[in-house]
């Protein structure tokens, strides 16, 4: 076995941290456009017409069973056609992150829907009647009584479906996107792929630490977020009187 | 005879039990009564080591085990003695209510198979169900389940049944049944420790009675010594409490 | 733009012909990740001192990073270690000649182990404290009782989770070819360098994973119903 550099490991480390950006606006804008259509999926599912039941259910079970790799080639190879084709839109210019964005998007759209759900359905039935009885209509109950809730319900969830989109993401190197994975194995590649377990290392001491502070701050969150805690809160701060 | 002699046990800095003793002759029913945090249940799960002791032995005979460092041979041994009833049945989940019964038998004390099913069988039709033999214990009644319960630790033919507050867990309407199987246990001779509220019951099927309170063991003495003539003022102001007017009609 | 449903139909073959590889990947990443997750799950239980560490540095550092990122390290570094190790014991067996599966088998179980051992550790926590007690009182022993009450019952808390890191493998397998073993999306990737039609050798996989998948929960879903059935009460 051949010795460790550890200084090509510092140098690759600062090299591809920059490249964290591209990885963290691809994590975002997928989250954004996925929880988008996640809710609309959700609304569908939860709807009473059996047909955008059935739309929605089956898109669900689709990308629950396609590995994501398989979806960002189909997204790849075939967009341009179909843009050209249909639309006459020439994508040959486009980024790689756009394709990244775009199958991201529609799989945590099915992801998220299915959170979305379990969360609207973890409130319990009677908190809708209740702000119903006092006469609030069905759009502010939901608003201020039943989404309040649901939120807290899902933000163990949100925390899992963000790091999941941090680690798949890095699958983007594939089509050639120098997000963090795929600037250290372009970095290593360079070198003739004699750097390998520098890189690696290298690589880890991004995802692993980033992940590590994203699970400890949504364990936070859920902590804050707990009605115990809110009740501490609001109990210490002034005198509540029976 | 089972001679449980000094027996302590503390939580952290609460001492729960201060030096117990007690005697249960063979085929003797002896009934422990007092108020809750009086170290009733403690008494029972120390001496089949669901607790570690803080101090104590149980002899059975001339069989005497040390409560605090006793090996996990003496443990196995000790517990084989015993039947335990659960306040909450603790049936095997994942059993059916025959399972629960041959499962003791066969995993438990090593009875061959078809031995194992015929006593099995018989348990559970000596309490009444034998036509829930295939039932799981969540397809079955609390009532039914602590019967289950029961049979478990008598097809083991224990030399002491432990009953940890049976009926406390039951639906008010189901506490009747389960008594009476409890009773029928105790006039097959089978010797039995129990820890109750029942007042009645208690009265009706003990040899003994022994009222604990703050640790230890207050009073004890038989169920009309203790129901009618309470020497010391706690077992007075107890009964007065539990069961006031009853006390007086008898 | 126009699919070429000929190729598409011509490719399939092809491509179902390497169903078996998938498939074989899965479980031997799965066989291996069962045999860890329980050393694992026992060791984490009965906080084995400085294993138990080890143990849970390692379930984070691989929920903490990227699956491709993990079979990178294995395929690239394990051989490298692996020849370092067998020439100092002078064993004569050349690194060369070790099939890339056993790679794919060993990276593709590591994240299976961490998921794995999370879900055992919790569901032997999961259940209740009386259902042990109630074993030893009717005179079993500390092993037997957990073979044949905790264990049992475990499994059935333990299934949703492991069934979905089941289907997470089988999906994790498509990255196989980043370690040189061709199946399903390797098959298609090569037809469709060949073919120049990568578009319809994806669109292939896309049903055969779909189809594959769907069957895999459906068999995973029916297993765990019949592993909790106790529970359900129908009296």
């Amino acid at each position: 076995m051949r010795e460790f550099h550890f200084e090509i490991m510092v140098e690759f480390y600062f090299k591809i941290l920059p490249y964290l950006t591209i990885t963290i606006t691809y994590v975002f804008f997928s989250l954004l456009f996925g929880f988008l259509l996640g809710a609309l999926t959700a609304y569908f599912r939860l709807s009473k017409n059996p047909v955008l039941k059935a739309i929605s259910g089956a898109y669900i079970t689709v990308m629950r069973c396609v590995p994501s790799i398989v979806f960002l080639f189909l997204v790849y190879y075939g967009l341009p056609g179909l843009m050209r084709t249909h639309f006459g839109i020439d994508m040959n210019d486009v980024d790689a992150i756009v394709y990244v964005i775009i199958t991201f998007s529609i799989m945590l759209g099915a992801y998220t829907s299915e959170i979305m759900r379990s969360a609207y359905l973890s409130v319990d039935h009677g908190q809708f009647e209740a702000a119903v009885l006092v006469g609030m209509d069905s759009l502010t109950a939901f608003r201020r009584i039943i989404f309040p809730q649901a939120l807290h319900a899902a933000i163990p969830n949100v925390g899992n479906i963000i790091i999941f989109m941090l680690k798949e993401g890095a699958l983007a190197y594939i089509i050639g996107l120098q997000d963090v994975l795929g600037r250290g194995y372009y970095l290593n590649s360079l070198k003739a792929n004699a750097y390998s377990m520098e890189t690696y290392l290298a690589l880890t001491l991004i995802y692993w630490p980033l992940t590590l502070l994203l699970e400890k701050a949504f364990r936070e969150l859920e902590k804050r977020h707990s009605i115990a805690f809110l009740i501490q809160k609001k109990s210490s701060g002034k005198e509540v009187k029976a | 005879m089972i001679a449980i002699r000094n027996v302590k046990k503390s939580f952290g800095k609460l001492s729960v039990l201060q030096d117990v003793s007690l005697d249960i002759k063979e085929g003797e029913v002896v009934v422990i009564l007092g108020p809750s945090g009086s170290g009733k249940t403690t008494l029972l799960r120390c001496i089949s080591f669901l607790e570690r002791a803080s101090a104590g032995t149980i002899a059975f005979g001339d069989d005497v085990v040390d409560l605090k460092h006793a090996s996990k041979k003496d443990i196995l041994r000790t517990r084989r003695r015993e039947g335990f009833v659960f306040q909450s049945y603790n049936l095997f989940a994942n059993k059916t209510a025959f399972e629960n019964v041959y499962e003791g038998l066969v995993s438990g004390r090593k009875v061959p198979k078809k031995e194992a099913k015929e006593k099995a069988l018989e348990a559970l039709d000596w309490v009444g169900l034998l036509d829930r033999k295939d039932y799981y214990p969540a397809q079955l009644s609390g009532g039914q389940q602590q019967r289950v319960g029961i049979a478990r630790a008598v097809a083991l033919e224990p030399e002491v049944i432990l009953f940890d507050e049976p009926t406390s867990a039951l639906d008010p309407e189901l506490v009747g049944e389960t008594l009476e199987v409890i009773k029928r246990v105790a006039k097959r001779g089978i010797t039995m420790i129990v820890v109750t509220h029942e007042m009645s019951f208690a009265q009706d099927v003990a040899d003994k009675i022994v009222f604990m309170d703050g640790g230890v063991v207050v009073e004890e003495g038989s169920p009309n010594d203790i129901f009618t003539h309470p020497k010391e003022e706690r077992t007075k102001q107890f009964l007065k409490r539990i069961i006031g007017e009853f006390v007086y009609e008898i | 733009m126009t699919l070429d449903t000929k190729f598409m139909i011509e490719a399939l073959p092809e491509i179902i012909r390497y169903v078996p590889v998938t498939l074989r990947l899965a479980l031997g990443a799965v066989l291996i990740a069962l045999v860890f997750s329980g050393l694992f799950a026992f060791i984490l239980l009965k906080k084995v001192p400085v294993l138990d560490k080890i143990v849970k540095v390692y379930l984070s550092v691989i929920r903490g990073t990227p699956i491709i990122l993990q079979m990178f390290v294995i395929y690239k570094i394990a051989p490298s270690v692996l020849q370092a190790y067998f020439t100092k014991i002078h064993s004569g067996i050349d690194i060369f000649e070790i099939d890339n599966s056993w790679y794919a088998y060993l990276a593709l179980s590591l994240s299976a182990t961490a998921f794995f051992t999370e879900a055992i550790r919790a569901a032997i926590l999961s259940v209740d404290k009386g259902q042990l007690e109630a074993a030893y009182m009717v005179g079993m022993t500390a092993p037997v009782a957990f073979w044949r009450i905790i264990l049992p019952q475990a499994i059935g808390v333990a299934l949703p989770i492991m069934c979905n890191t089941i289907v997470d493998t089988v999906k994790a397998t498509s990255l196989a070819f980043a370690m040189a073993v061709t199946e399903v999306t390797g098959a298609a990737k090569i037809l469709g360098g060949m073919s120049l039609r990568y578009f319809e050798a994806y669109l292939d996989i896309f049903f055969v994973y779909l189809i594959l998948i769907f069957a895999i929960e459906f068999l995973l879903k029916r297993l765990e119903k019949w592993l909790v059935r106790y529970r359900k009460a129908t009296a």
